[in-house]
């Protein structure tokens, strides 16, 4: 492993083209990643057709960088504008925004860099160790194991989705049947196809992934005019005190450490990390009410963890094929196209594409670095962006990339119903993530579970078998706490909001 | 079963009676039309592999293509009923009244003109192709979009038309020239 790192380390450094895809994918993640109303997510899934015409090694790199830097891009918007840029930029612009407008705009963003930049790669050093350890216990895992991971990992996901559990599960739940549209391909029999011949190749991940994370947001953002925003333009001085810098030292460390074994989990996610890190930080404090004036502790705890929320999420990608969360979801489809599905096999026929993964997060981390050190002014001016150009460009790549994927019109009109359907599943506050997620794990989920029952004949293997029957009853367990929580709720009088 | 997750005041559980009514109206309404839409789906995508005879040959031990379709489509028509049942509870309890809309209808003006554009857009593709289409399609928007947010102000307008071209441009010429996808 260690041999395969260095090798990738080695052929990546001198590669001019692997080098300039990796800045450019920074550059251009910290951007997206900067503009309310571009996720992550959306900055990903916008931007994943550009890595069609690249071979593996080069779309890992471009990719990695966009999806790392973009985390960070997000607590430009947070400080400057007081509107997170990302979902794990939420809890940063409480304090970012205040500093800023205290004349420490700058200060600020170094910050958040410099936190950003050593919870990545906290994270990054929590993939290394953890990851091979997670795909050596996978590797003696069998079909019952595999469908029993799969349903906790979609449970999980629909579980940890933003807005109601219940919508959650059913989103999932579609995302898993339109999964089963076209060829099965164990017996060639076509499914759901309604007689249109292009749907017997099945629906697009990425189509659907980018109609649902990205002309759906669209959708939602020109509904009315743009809001008028007050951007703090003034940066004065970048580089805070060093005595201020050296304090806050063990606040980056442990939000890294809270933000990597978060991020880890299935579903968790930087929202999530970015909470907790805050709320320990606040409550370790001498003087907790200072939080949320505009200090420089309330900063660097929550981008501390959602950088490192990064590594985390590839953990279960790599080692499982179940994505970490929305983004690692986008992943997998880059992957897919590739011909590759991640899992424990990686380990073992993809060792080169492993290392290049964690080369790949290394390098987009401290080209972050460098480049927000010296282009943190630059990138702040894109929060000035005529939103119009933003818009219109974002639905075309859109529109673009969707036909790139299979050279077929028919996915454009895949990717708009995805879109629409997003659009309204937001509308009505159901998750829309979940789709997605039952799309990448539905073919995983329904082959191991076939595989198992012919394999041994019945369901007994599902409860025999120790790890399948622990991951069943965790799934199950997270069905059934929010039902068993709302009648709890009603029969003791207690408000669960 | 969702109440309490959605963050939603449930009837009954508390704050002002008016107000908790017209959520529950509102959700209500929600509930009731998600479920029957889901409801709907479940039924037909059922009756399509019902009415498929490949999908329900003997595979031998195998359980087929149909086996997971099958309960997952049982597991979406039994929670859309849920739904269905749970929107009716909440519009009986607020008096079957919907004061106020889920939707703003106003508001889904312009995002019904983007996807009626970009379906235009897909029938033009074969005859102006993809460049001209593009063109087309960002300038109009860009514009549309600046007029929203600036009324008619003239730098703004010609900012968007020139921004929206070049971008146009550069995007189709990306992905024709450097990514080799051959857009016509």
């Amino acid at each position: 492993m260690i041999d395969a790192v260095l090798h990738a380390f080695a052929h990546l450094l001198t590669d001019p083209v692997g080098l300039g895809l990796c800045i450019i994918g920074v550059v251009v993640g910290v951007i997206l990643g900067a503009l309310p109303g571009i996720s992550s997510t959306m900055a990903l899934a916008v931007l994943l057709p550009f890595s069609f015409g690249m071979n593996l090694q080069h779309s890992m790199l471009f990719l990695m960088a966009v999806f790392s830097a973009s985390v960070y891009g997000g607590s430009i918007s947070a400080i400057l504008i007081n509107i997170p840029g990302t979902p794990g930029a939420i809890v940063t612009q409480m304090d970012g925004y205040p500093m800023a407008r205290n004349g420490r705009a700058g200060e600020a963003l170094t910050y958040a860099l410099l936190a950003s930049t050593l919870g990545g790669i906290f994270g990054w050093l929590l993939l290394i160790g953890l990851a091979p350890l997670v795909a050596s216990i996978a590797l003696v895992f069998q079909s019952p194991e595999f469908a029993a991971i799969t349903f906790f990992g979609l449970t999980m996901l629909a579980y940890a989705s933003p807005g109601s559990t219940f919508l959650g599960i059913m989103a999932g739940v579609i995302g898993l049947i339109l999964s089963t549209v076209g060829f099965d391909p164990t017996t060639d029999v076509s499914r759901f196809t309604f007689d249109i011949a292009p749907l017997q190749a099945g629906l697009g991940l990425i189509p659907a992934a980018v109609g649902i994370f990205g002309v759906a947001e669209v959708l939602q953002n020109i509904e009315h005019s743009g809001p008028r925003l007050k951007v703090v333009t003034e940066i004065k001085r970048l580089l805070p005190p060093w005595d201020e810098l050296k304090r806050l030292w063990p606040i980056c460390i442990r939000g890294s450490l809270i933000g990597a074994f978060v991020g880890a989990i299935p579903a968790a996610g930087s929202a999530i990390a970015v909470s907790v890190a805050y709320a320990q930080e606040k409550r370790m404090a001498k003087n907790p009410d200072r939080f949320g004036t505009g200090i420089p502790e309330g900063v660097v705890a929550p981008e501390s963890a959602n950088n490192s929320c990064v590594g985390g999420a590839l953990i279960p990608m790599i080692t499982l094929g179940i994505p970490g969360d929305s983004m690692t979801a986008v992943l997998i489809g880059a992957l897919l196209i590739h011909g590759l599905r991640p899992g424990p096999d990686m380990f073992r026929v993809h060792i080169d594409f492993v290392a290049t993964v964690y080369v790949a997060l290394f390098l987009a981390v401290v080209v972050t670095l460098v480049l927000g050190l010296y282009g943190n002014r630059y990138f702040a001016r894109v929060l000035q962006l005529p939103r119009p150009i933003l818009l219109t460009a974002i639905v075309l790549l859109c529109i673009v990339g969707s036909f790139a994927v299979r050279n077929s019109m028919f996915d454009i009109v895949v990717m708009l119903g995805f879109g629409i359907a997003g659009y309204v599943m937001n509308r009505v506050g159901m998750p829309t993530a979940p789709v997605i997620f039952g799309m990448v794990l539905g073919p995983l989920l329904e082959d191991n579970i076939r595989r198992s029952l012919i394999l041994y004949g019945n369901w007994s293997a599902f409860v025999e078998r120790p790890i399948s029957l622990a991951l069943i009853l965790l799934s199950l367990a997270a069905l059934v706490y929010p039902l068993a929580q709302t009648i709890w709720a009603k029969y003791h009088g207690r408000s669960q909001e | 079963m969702s109440e309490a997750q959605d963050g939603r005041s449930a009837p009954g559980s508390g704050g002002s009676p008016e107000r908790s009514a017209a959520e529950a109206g509102t959700h209500g309404f929600r509930d009731l039309g998600l479920g029957l839409v889901l409801l709907g789906s479940a039924a037909v995508l059922r009756y399509s592999a019902a009415t498929d005879a490949d999908m329900h040959q003997n595979f031998g031990l195998d359980p087929g293509p149909a086996f997971l379709p099958d309960i997952l489509l049982w597991m979406l028509g039994i929670g859309a009923l849920i739904l269905v049942f749970q929107g009716i509870v909440r519009l009986a309890w607020a008096g079957w009244r919907v004061e106020r809309p889920l939707v703003d209808i106003r508001r889904l003006f312009v995002p019904l003109l983007m996807a009626i554009s970009i379906i235009l857009y897909v029938l033009l593709v074969p005859t102006i192709g993809f460049l001209v289409a593009s063109l087309l399609f960002s300038v109009v928007w860009s514009l549309g979009l600046t007029i929203q947010d600036h009324r008619f102000a003239m730098q703004p307008l010609l900012v968007s038309a020139a921004g929206s071209l070049v971008l146009a441009v550069a995007i189709y010429l990306t992905f024709k020239q450097l990514i080799g996808i051959p857009l016509g």
